[in-house]
């Protein structure tokens, strides 16, 4: 469990400080559950990954995506613009252990958008 | 007031439009003050008399900036809960110096309480920002309000002296002084607050805010059953309170009943101090000594007891102590001592039903790890049973908007657990932690750590299928997104049941997310 937790919490802490958008899949049985997209990714007590779909055992975390956009606007009648920040969260992955590797995958925030080609860092357990 | 937070919290209050109205004067005609005055008096009184007798420490908290001010925002929104929870539950003369029915009213204080945290959204709708960071500044507007009613009450009082008529404000001089653009004063205030302070000086009261005091209230949520001893035995002689000239203080007529209002609010305010501070002793004791208890019971009464302010009061205190009201109000005073631990009482069970917020606010973690049995065991109080109750473990709880006083969690959340929920402990707090006395509180805050700006706020109700986000009986969370002062979209949750953490068989209480995955909790 220590393992686990030090191999993510560098994730942790890279998402929070860039304001990264994340989406958490987790195994259930034999099938792998994703979760939704959002910004929340810390670890609130030993054993957990608290996530935007909510409370995940840290064995249980298969992959984390990480968008390499933000989003600015999108809400409140503002026009929705991509900010593109896929060098700084690179850089910061650098410096890490954490195994990870660039994919093409589609990104949706409920309510704001929905399934846009996007290009992620997976990082998987 | 600076300027700046005084129109933070009157746009709060009014909305920003209808603020910059009432603010200009250039702009705005009496009949629109006298109808935003009307609409709002009974609230302005609620309000009034809970937040503004708390004194100090609110008028510093709104002087110092709310921004800046969050754990004194707190604090006052503590007091709120606090005069909102007596206000409810202390209607029996028995237990306090001075009784009160409970009218009912949504109004001001009770909106620091969970109750009306936005539980009413529509499932998987977006709603608007849903006020709350209006409700958890309503307390503070309430200073705004109480400080431009004794301006306007000082002023009028000025004018009266300078004419040597102090003695009789007639309605005709105060329709003059409303047509004089006197700030804080409607005409309208004469009979709005349903007043019969005294017949021959009913102006003299509604102006004064006063129409609590002799149970004839209409608007302001409750009413206190004692009628106002306008007329006083002292040195043998009859005294009218509220008329300058016979009451020979040295004060205007105004300010003396002022201190009338001030001394009897000031009582009731430190009994329902005395109430907390006696609950936060009982529930530290178990854990600490004697001593311990003792000392957290004299830092409630030193942080949140009321000390008279106004020129009018002191003057009643000092040089007319056998009035009843002062005897009253000292009594409250002595009150606060000598009920530090009434183990079992129904009071624990009505604060505990009434003010969970102040409970936890007051004990932090350690309020969610206590039982303190009987006194919550199938209580009534006045007739009334306080709250569902939970069976289990062979003991029973009192359940509050999701969670028992002791909180004990179930499987994701707080309420009814097949096994070990009696030992659950709560999660080790985690750097950015913070516990507030209300949801609404933890909000603003987390609009603010996020630099949200709430004109942007969406509010998605969330029912999802993690369990460990969904309420005992399924009661959604939340997700809040907004724009930060960069315009980028901010996406952070409201965990609205808490969490268990079934590996640790640890628990977190109901909590907004900060932008470094802090808990502020509630």
């Amino acid at each position: 469990m220590k393992d686990a937790l030090s191999y993510w919490s560098p994730l942790c802490k890279l998402v929070l400080q860039l304001r990264c958008w994340v989406r958490v899949a987790s195994r259930e049985g034999t099938s792998t559950q994703e979760g939704p997209w959002g910004q929340l990714l810390t670890v609130p007590t030993e054993g957990y990954l608290e996530t935007p779909g909510g409370l995940i055992p840290l064995q249980d975390v298969e992959w984390i995506e990480v968008s390499t956009s933000r989003i600015k606007g999108g809400i409140a009648g503002r026009p929705r613009q991509m900010i593109d920040a896929k060098d700084e969260i690179l850089a910061c992955l650098r410096g890490t252990q954490l195994s990870w590797e660039l994919r093409e995958s589609v990104w949706s925030v409920e309510g704001v958008f929905e399934e846009e080609p996007v290009q992620v860092v997976r990082i998987v357990s | 007031m600076s300027y700046g937070i005084t129109k933070v919290i009157g746009e709060a209050q009014y909305g920003e439009d209808k603020w910059d109205r009432l603010n200009d004067s250039n702009q705005t005609s009496s009949i629109d003050r006298n109808a935003t005055f009307r609409e709002d008096w009974g609230k302005t009184m609620l309000r009034s008399f809970g937040s503004g007798l708390a004194g100090g420490a609110a008028s510093v908290a709104v002087r110092g900036g709310v921004r800046q001010n969050y754990s004194a925002v707190a604090m006052d929104a503590l007091g709120g809960t606090i005069g909102n929870s007596i206000a409810a539950e202390m209607a029996k003369p028995s237990t306090s110096p001075y009784a009160l029915t409970d009218s009912s009213s949504s109004v001001g204080l009770n909106a620091n309480t969970r109750s009306g945290t936005g539980l009413s959204f529509s499932a998987g709708g977006v709603s608007a920002f849903d006020g709350r960071l209006e409700r958890g500044l309503a307390a503070q507007a309430a200073n705004t309000q109480i400080e431009n009613d004794i301006d306007a009450v000082n002023e009028i009082a000025g004018e009266m002296e300078a004419s040597g008529k102090y003695t009789a404000l007639t309605r005709q001089e105060i329709k003059q002084l409303v047509a004089a653009g006197k700030p804080g004063l409607t005409e309208s205030m004469h009979y709005e607050g349903g007043l019969d302070f005294q017949r021959d000086r009913v102006e003299r009261g509604a102006i004064l805010g006063a129409n609590p005091l002799n149970g004839s209230s209409s608007g302001s949520g409750f009413v206190m059953n004692q009628t106002l001893p306008f007329s006083e035995q002292y040195d043998g002689r009859r005294v009218r309170i509220g008329e300058g000239g016979e009451y020979s203080n040295g004060l205007s007529a105004l300010q003396t009943a002022g201190g009338v209002v001030e001394m009897l609010g000031g009582g009731l305010w430190n009994t329902g101090v005395s109430a907390i501070a006696g609950l936060s002793g009982i529930v530290v004791a178990p854990f600490t000594d004697m001593e311990t208890a003792t000392a957290t019971i004299h830092d409630v009464q030193n942080r949140f007891g009321y000390e008279l302010q106004s020129d009018g009061a002191k003057d009643l205190a000092d040089r007319f102590a056998n009035l009843s009201i002062v005897q009253k109000y000292g009594q409250s005073k002595a009150y606060l001592g000598d009920k530090g631990f009434e183990i079992g009482g129904p009071m624990l069970g009505a604060l505990g039903y009434s003010a969970p917020d102040a409970v936890l606010m007051l004990l932090g973690p350690k309020a969610t790890n206590v039982t303190v049995k009987g006194a919550i065991d199938g209580t009534r109080y006045l007739g009334r049973t306080l709250g569902p109750t939970l069976d289990m473990m062979g003991q029973r709880f009192l359940v509050r908007n999701g969670y028992a006083l002791n909180a004990v969690p179930e499987g994701g959340s707080f309420g009814v657990r097949e096994s070990g929920a009696g030992s659950a402990t709560r999660r080790l707090a985690t750097v950015g932690d913070k516990q507030f006395p209300t949801a609404d509180d933890a909000f603003a805050e987390a609009l603010v750590r996020h630099d949200i700006d709430p004109s942007t706020v969406e509010i998605t109700t969330m029912y999802g299928k993690n369990q460990n986000l969904l309420g005992p009986q399924g009661q959604p969370w939340e997700i809040i997104r907004g724009l930060n002062s960069d315009g980028e979209l901010i996406q952070f949750e409201h965990h609205a049941n808490g969490h268990f953490f079934s590996d640790t068989n640890e628990f977190e209480l109901p909590h907004y997310h900060g932008p470094n995955g802090e808990h502020l909790t509630y």
